[in-house]
């Protein structure tokens, strides 16, 4: 211990920690690995089937994309809508449905009117009760004011969850937060 | 330092001379008027700090030598033959760099001492870093719930201000609003908070200033002491242990060890439970150390550990959920009590190993040697769906470390500290979050090199200059969106890329920084009663890595933030004043008063440039951009001895932040504010105490506005609402109690109350304020047992 304390050999000591500091060259192995986020959704799809004609025509949308889908709604038709989440090219649904009892979609048509009620079976029924991943349409009046649209939201653990009309829309929550959100045109 | 210079006359005679000087041991300087004791005998030092005592009867005695503003000396001493020795007594210099709030612990005479002390830390020990800094005037807290808490001085927050634990740089997420620096204030024996840029030696970018907490300093005696304090908390239920133990022994050797553990529950505001708002926290220290006046070793380690409930309802989605947030009167998320702590949460791990070693050399005065090396692994879980809520979002491992050598020398007129840094820090963002990234992986390579000169220019006028020059590298390894590389840097870096996959373009970019600092100070002492400092600094930063490359949603903020690959380094320019005055009324007043100003160039600021569309939704975005900005303030704080048991203390702040690129208000700085406080202290009464104290806040007036718009639809008409993020809450005043008292020998009890009449509130610089009330009435018992 005296030693260390002798001029040349504390000079010593302190230039070796000084060395060693300077060999440290530490990125890992996977430093270059992309950090893509795997929870993303891409793509809200609906698949919407006319119930009379058994034609279901699909509508995708997408971030990305340059304009909204239109979907071709037929006053007093009524139609069922299956709802499918995709990131990139993969169809994820099933996660949602996995995890039924966090979500829950909300429906908005606020300048249509449009009867809306839920089909899904225990496959997406949760503590937030049905999730809305296969719903009902019935369309009484598709343009009711100029240019309506549809907004399509699902919601990630709302504390709690209604599937009464509220307002234009067809389910409401507390709290939560969206999760995806999409957009489209109709027209008859 | 007792030096026996033995001139052994071998005499018949049964008394004998002592004589001697008594010199300051740092600088040499002859000590006057300082009293010599031994037997019955007393003498005084004359100006040459000689003395003589003659006809000391054969025996054997204490020897005590004093001197006002100096650690006394004490040691037995057989006189058996004349003596010649040469004392040197710790005299204690006043530090002018810095406007320190810590005055001369020793100097009665001094003035006022605004240092939190070791019993400030022991009344508060259950509170983290921020709350208890926010004590002392100027100092305001950046929170994001009540359980993270950031300082901020003068206005100035986040990597602008380093914290020094047991002098060592804290090396965490510091750049992050809502990264509290992990810290057992419970180390330590006193914290000094330094505000302003003039503390160059601990580094050129703490412009806004440094916190240096200070463990104690052992005497050199064979002792063993310890502490064993439990708190019971009534906001949260909680409880919290902290134990210390040391044993010393008088050739210098000392260890130290303790730890400290605190459980909180969900805490409540005035009016509902804050759902997920508990805390675990538990910390470890140890120290071995040898020292003695002339050299020394030590080693310490700190390990803190914490996991940290975020309130449930502050993690909304996009600006709509974010109006709804806003905008509703009762939270959504309700619940009864619970000690579970779920997601939204962090949990922070933060090792520390220091190795430290000091001589002193004849020549060169104080050499002192620090290594140390820091591992901070911060994991950031929030609600993610399915199986993913098992596994952070954000995932880092922080590994620095420092190496600093100082040589401190010291003669009668002048003082010299030189010395240098270096350091390495490396981040490791673990891509299994699967989740993006917030900062990328980066090495960094920092070196310093500094010098701080003062001189006794007249008996009365202390004068000081420090220069420092600062070097950063950055390696950076990260993905860009490839729209976003064409957009913003492939034409400027092309030097940076490497490859493209898809969309996404991997880059290494490569950043180096050079940055001078320097300041100038007077210190001006006519007389005891007043003493005014003048300190002008110029000290430049370097961006932070978040500043630098922030690419992403900011969950917690609902906020898309982006860095700036280009940022320069930031100038800050600034003038501390502090005049303190003492005015003999009743039992005395003290009155100090701190005015400063800083005009800071290319200043980085966080401003909203846009919106993006997600899949999420709509959100803001936030850039990071240079600008000017000046910012001016004022602390007073008065301290008035009204009689032997009464005396009242005040503090109040003012601070001025402007951005003046885009001619508004500097975002979140910190409301006029002022403090009264009265205490009762007897200590012929078991040192009982009380004090009460009255906190006003004003409503901050000078604010930016930057909201958000968000598109309804009412009637199957547009609506277009605002959220408004900008406009900050009403004032408040709330009411706090302490008090205390010893029950037996070594055993205290203390009870604080604070927001007494459970007062509902929003706080400007909580984060957090948008979706709840501030934590209402909280009752903390304590008992502490010291032996």
């Amino acid at each position: 211990m005296k030693n260390l304390f002798k001029s040349n050999n504390f000079i010593t000591l302190l230039a070796m920690l000084f060395i060693t500091l300077t060999l440290f060259s530490c990125q890992r192995d996977d430093a270059a690995e992309d950090d893509l986020p795997q929870e993303e959704l891409t793509n809200i799809v609906l698949n919407v089937k006319n119930l009379s004609t058994q034609q279901s025509i699909s509508y995708n949308y997408s971030i990305g994309a340059t304009s909204s889908p239109i979907i071709k709604l037929i006053d007093g038709a009524s139609y069922e809508v299956r709802t499918v989440f995709l990131n990139g090219s993969e169809d994820v649904t099933q996660e949602i449905k996995d995890a039924k009892d966090e979500h829950f979609l909300i429906f908005d048509f606020p300048r249509s009117q449009v009867n809306l009620t839920r089909l899904d079976t225990a496959e997406s029924t949760g503590t937030n009760g049905k999730v809305g991943l296969i719903t009902k349409w019935e369309v009484i009046k598709t343009v009711n004011n100029p240019s309506p649209l549809l907004k399509v939201k699902l919601i990630h653990e709302p504390a709690t969850a209604s599937e009464g009309q509220n307002g234009t829309a067809w389910g409401s929550v507390t709290g939560g937060e969206t999760d995806a959100e999409a957009s489209f045109q109709l027209s008859n | 330092m007792f030096f026996l210079l033995g001139i052994i006359w071998t005499n018949a005679q049964n008394t004998y001379k002592l004589s001697g000087t008594v010199t300051d041991s740092h600088d040499r300087t002859a000590l006057q008027n300082a009293k010599i004791q031994i037997g019955g005998f007393t003498v005084t030092s004359n100006e040459k700090g000689s003395f003589v005592i003659s006809k000391i009867p054969k025996g054997s005695y204490t020897l005590s030598v004093s001197h006002p503003d100096c650690t006394p000396f004490r040691e037995d001493l057989i006189v058996n033959k004349n003596l010649e020795v040469d004392i040197r007594l710790e005299h204690h210099v006043q530090d002018i760099e810095t406007i320190t709030l810590h005055g001369n612990h020793k100097n009665s005479g001094s003035m006022v001492v605004k240092t939190l002390n070791h019993a400030e830390i022991e009344r508060n020990s259950t509170e983290n870093l921020g709350n208890l800094l926010s004590k002392i005037s100027g100092v305001s807290t950046l929170k994001t719930g009540n359980n993270i808490v950031k300082p901020i001085i003068h206005g100035l927050y986040g990597s602008r201000i380093t914290i020094l634990n047991n002098g060592v740089k804290l090396a965490e997420q510091e750049w992050g609003v809502e990264h509290a620096p992990n810290v057992d204030i419970n180390n330590f024996a006193h914290i000094d908070v330094i505000k302003g840029a003039s503390a160059l030696k601990y580094g050129g970018d703490a412009t806004g200033g440094v916190v240096v907490l200070e463990p104690e300093i052992f005497a050199a005696k064979d002792t063993l002491k310890g502490s064993v304090n439990l708190s019971g908390i009534s906001n949260g239920r909680g409880i919290g242990l902290d134990i210390g133990l040391v044993k010393t022994w008088k050739e210098g050797w000392a260890i130290k060890s303790g730890g400290s553990v605190r459980k909180l529950g969900d805490q409540k505001t005035p009016d509902y439970n804050l759902v997920n708002t508990g805390m675990d926290f538990s910390s470890f220290n140890f120290t071995v150390q040898k020292n003695t006046f002339d050299k020394g070793i030590s080693f310490d380690y700190y390990l803190t550990n914490q996991n940290i409930g975020i309130y449930r309802g502050s993690h909304v989605g996009n600006s709509e959920d974010f109006y709804k947030a806003i905008n509703s009167q009762i939270p959504a998320y309700t619940a009864g009590f619970s000690y579970h702590i779920d997601n939204p949460r962090q949990v922070i791990e933060h090792h520390i190993a220091k190795l430290s070693a000091f001589k002193r050399l004849k020549n060169l005065g104080k050499v002192t040697a620090t290594y140390s090396f820091q591992h901070n692994h911060r994991q950031e879980y929030d609600i993610r769906r399915g199986e993913l809520n098992q596994i952070p979002s954000l995932d880092l491992e922080l590994m620095t470390h420092q190496f600093n050598i100082n040589d401190l020398l010291e003669r009668e007129k002048f003082s010299l500290e030189t010395g240098i840094d270096a350091s390495f820090q490396n981040n490791y963002s673990d891509p299994a979050t699967k989740a993006r990234r917030l900062i990328p992986n980066y090495d960094q390579f920092s070196a310093g090199i500094y010098s701080v000169f003062k001189y006794k220019l007249l008996p009365k006028l202390n004068a000081e200059a420090g220069l420092r020059y600062d070097y950063r590298f950055y390696d950076v390894t990260k993905w860009y969106d490839k729209s976003d590389w064409e957009k913003l840097y492939s034409a400027q870096y092309p030097e940076f890329y490497r490859r493209t996959n898809a969309n996404r373009i991997l880059t290494r970019p490569k950043l180096d920084f050079q940055n001078l600092s320097f300041n100038a100070g007077i210190e001006f002492h006519p007389s005891g009663t007043f003493n005014l400092k003048i300190n002008y600094a110029k000290a430049s930063r370097t961006p932070n890595i978040a500043e630098l490359f922030s690419d992403g949603l900011h969950h917690s903020a609902s906020v898309i933030e982006i860095g700036d690959l280009g940022l320069q380094n930031e100038t800050s320019h600034q003038i501390n004043l502090i005049a303190d005055m003492k005015f003999n009324i009743l039992n005395g007043l003290q009155l100090s008063v701190n005015p400063y100003y800083s005009f800071n160039k290319n200043f980085i600021n966080e401003i909203p440039t846009g919106i993006q569309n997600t899949i999420r939704g709509v959100f803001p975005v936030w850039s990071y951009k240079q600008i000017n900005a000046t910012l001016f303030g004022a602390d007073v704080d008065i301290d008035f001895k009204l009689t032997d048991y009464f005396s009242y203390t005040a503090k109040g702040s003012y601070v001025y932040g402007q951005d003046e690129s885009n001619n508004e208000p500097l975002i979140l700085m910190m409301p006029p504010n002022f403090s009264n406080a009265l205490q009762f202290n007897n200590s012929k009464w078991r040192n009982f105490y009380v004090n009460v104290e009255n906190q006003t806040f004003f409503k901050q007036t000078r604010f930016p506005v930057h909201n958000s718009d968000v598109t309804f639809y009412e009637n199957g008409e547009e609506v277009v609402k605002t959220v408004d993020f900008s406009t900050p809450p009403k004032g408040y005043s709330l009411w706090n109690l302490q008090t205390g008292i010893d029950v037996a020998k070594n055993f205290s009890a203390g009870l604080t109350i604070n927001n007494a009449f459970d007062v509902s509130y929003r706080d400007y610089l909580n984060r957090l304020r948008y979706f709840s009330a501030e934590t209402g009435q909280n009752f903390i018992l304590s008992f502490r047992y010291k032996f």
